[in-house]
């Protein structure tokens, strides 16, 4: 197990070094030049000479792309080409933002995703089953954007329960550690920030976890009914155990393994494609991030970001493949 | 052996409503077994044998298979009526059952020891130290001497382990019948001898009763005090274990028991069998059921079902070859039973 950790690890080094290619190539291949951005249409040729010379510009692709690479071996992702500040710690704090919201979205599309797939597959064809796939075609068909502003609309304008936008209302003052606010807040024992913090979760993260719920409903659904046609299910009723048993670990446990593949895919989906989500409810997420700085063409920071969002989805699913060893013994890792 | 009658099954139909008509795969079966004996009840595929075993248990699917009459009785209480919650405690404790297929009938993803403790504390107050204990002796008792037995997994076992495994598990709370259908069909012959040798070792020394639902007569040759034959979801012969081989008298019983190879036959000689086949059991035959395959078919077997009779002491035969002032053979006076197809 440690030995396939460590090669799966490995594998790393090829993917990261394709995806920075890919990503620098692309980025360059783009029409728009920073050196521009920075300074504005006005700019006379020299001043953009000048900047391009600063900011490396002005040197081969190949040069460029060794540059990069080079800073980044150090664990230097640069700087950012319109604000000059470093962008690792900007880099984490957006991304603690998103990991935040996109781990609150993953714990509500998994509860009612998986609950409400096993209740569906429990009564199968039934009015029961046929509500629930309802509620999950819609989930999965709503987009994200409108879900968001029907939320806003209700809970915040209309019925004042929550607050619409950002992760901490304005007055609260607080110093984060490790930047997601609920676990520092839990740390400091400051409840009221706790209070808060959760608040604001709530609206952001039902819009972003809707589409993996619906999925995962259905990818429940289809995988329980398999399994409860099988022996060893049989085996469990006739001992006498009680439904719930019967539902809760002998199938679900067996039923895991497709479901818990859907979970990692999505997890890697919201860390980086919160984009909608985070631009509505202002979420200081790194999908906003990335995309300001895609329209302002701030190379540096498209680059690192998508890398440091590749590096994190590779290893989401390694940690899914760790877990499928978890939950079913047959699954062995390290041998060849 | 004491002749108390521990499970009796009377006039029982389950039938299973389906899209495409009503299958009666459980047609108005009779069956008794007694305390402390094995019981076989046998037949070809599809004949109703499991449903019958399944429904003993309350397992079968609902929808679509349904209890649409009859009764059964377990100890004096009766099964169809009890609820769910009852009979659960009835389930695994005092009734407990044993399945064809060993490779898939335990849970993959949980180690022996847990669904062993599993099913011993659901019914008793044991702690989980104690039931681990009685775990383990149970799979001695099986002969299984593994040590890390309890910390092993389903697929680490061969399928003679695994129905072992099975049969410990079953055994583990002393029930006072043990359904096992079709135990050994899935082994070697080699290890179809031990599972057998197994339960009748556990029959005699707990005296649990056993209902053994096979294909193979073989097995109840070796095994049973009684035999009920099973054809198209009715009973067409129950008698002893004796008189079966000796002197059966339904043709379908006969058809079986020429049908199994002999070493002393010439070898070139072909095997008997039985001509057509099972009926569809969405359209089954008017009369007797097995009278479009059957060697002796009178006129009346086309259009009259045959109640069950008794042809001697205990033995019951469906055939209107046994019907006084039918057939030619008059052994014995006949038994009305209300028919119900």
């Amino acid at each position: 197990m440690i030995a396939y950790t460590i090669r799966r690890l490995l594998m790393l080094i090829p993917v990261l070094i394709g995806m920075s290619i890919i990503t620098f190539s692309i980025i360059h291949a783009l029409p728009g030049d920073p050196a521009r951005a920075v300074l504005g249409e006005r700019a006379s040729a020299e001043q953009i000479a000048e900047v391009r010379e600063s900011m490396g510009l002005d040197k081969p692709i190949y040069v460029q792309y060794f540059n990069y690479i080079g800073k980044l071996l150090q664990g230097d992702l640069g700087r950012s080409y319109i604000t000059g500040r470093e962008i690792a710690p900007e880099l984490f704090t957006y991304l603690m933002a998103t990991f935040e919201l996109a781990i609150a979205a993953m714990l509500i599309a998994v509860f009612f995703g998986v609950n409400l797939g096993i209740l569906s597959a429990w009564r199968q064809n039934s009015w029961v089953d046929y509500s629930a796939m309802m509620i999950a075609l819609i989930g999965v068909s709503m987009p994200v954007f409108w879900l968001g502003l029907m939320e806003q609309w209700l809970f915040a304008q209309e019925l004042g329960w929550l607050p619409s936008s950002s992760r901490l209302d304005a007055r609260t003052m607080f110093e984060p550690i490790t930047g997601l606010y609920v676990i520092d807040s839990i740390i400091t024992g400051n409840w009221a920030v706790l209070g808060d913090a959760i608040r604001h979760l709530i609206l952001p993260a039902v819009a972003l976890g809707t589409i993996p719920m619906a999925i995962i409903a259905r990818m429940t659904r289809s995988s329980m009914l398999e399994v409860m046609r099988s022996d060893y299910i049989r085996t469990a009723r006739a001992k006498g155990l009680s439904e719930f048993w019967v539902i809760y670990k002998h199938t679900l446990k067996n039923a895991f393994i497709p479901v818990l593949t859907v979970v990692g895919l999505q997890t890697g989906i919201l860390l980086g494609g919160a984009v909608l989500t985070e631009t509505i409810f202002s979420w200081p997420g790194i999908g906003r991030y990335l995309y300001d700085a895609i329209t302002s063409r701030d190379y540096q920071i498209i680059q690192s970001g998508i890398l440091v969002v590749a590096t994190i989805f590779v290893l989401i699913n390694l940690i899914v493949d760790l877990l499928y060893a978890m939950i079913d013994p047959r699954i062995k890792y390290g041998r060849e | 052996m004491t002749t108390k009658p521990l499970l009796e099954i009377s006039q029982l139909q389950m039938h299973f409503f389906t899209d495409k008509g009503v299958v009666r795969a459980v047609d108005g079966i009779d069956l008794t077994v007694n305390e402390g004996e094995v019981v076989g009840l046998v037949g070809e595929s599809g004949c109703g044998k499991s449903v019958t075993s399944l429904s003993i248990m309350g397992l079968v699917p609902s929808p679509p298979g349904k209890i649409v009459g009859g009764s059964i009785k377990f100890a004096g209480r009766e099964l169809t009526t009890m609820s769910k919650k009852e009979l659960r405690k009835i389930r695994g404790n005092e009734i407990s059952m044993i399945f064809q297929e060993p490779m898939t009938s335990l849970n993959p993803v949980f180690t022996i020891g847990n669904q062993m403790v599993e099913a011993i504390r659901l019914h008793t107050d044991m702690s989980k130290k104690e039931a681990q204990e009685r775990a383990r002796d149970m799979l001695n008792k099986v002969g299984i001497a593994r040590a890390d037995i309890l910390t092993a997994y389903p697929h680490e076992l061969s399928g003679g382990m695994r129905q072992r495994v099975m049969i410990a598990m079953a055994m583990s709370l002393g029930p006072r019948l043990l359904i096992a259908d079709e135990p050994t069909t899935a082994l070697d012959v080699t290890i179809q001898a031990q599972i057998l040798d197994l339960m009748r070792t556990l029959n005699q020394e707990s005296q649990t009763a056993i209902l053994l639902i096979t294909h193979d007569l073989g097995v109840v040759a070796e095994m049973c005090d009684r035999v009920v034959v099973m054809y198209a979801g009715q009973v067409v012969e129950e008698t002893d274990n004796r008189s079966l081989f000796r002197n059966s008298h339904h043709p379908y019983t006969q058809g079986l028991l020429k049908s199994i190879p002999k070493l002393s036959k010439q070898r070139s000689k072909r095997l008997y069998s039985i001509k057509g086949n099972v009926p569809n059991p969405r359209n089954m035959p008017q009369g007797c059921r097995f009278a479009p395959r059957c060697d002796f078919a009178m006129d009346i077997c086309h259009q009259k079902m045959p109640d069950l009779v008794e042809v001697a002491p205990g033995h019951q035969t469906r055939c209107w070859l046994h019907v006084k002032g039918e057939g030619e053979v008059d052994l014995g006076s006949s038994r009305s039973t209300t028919q119900c197809s």
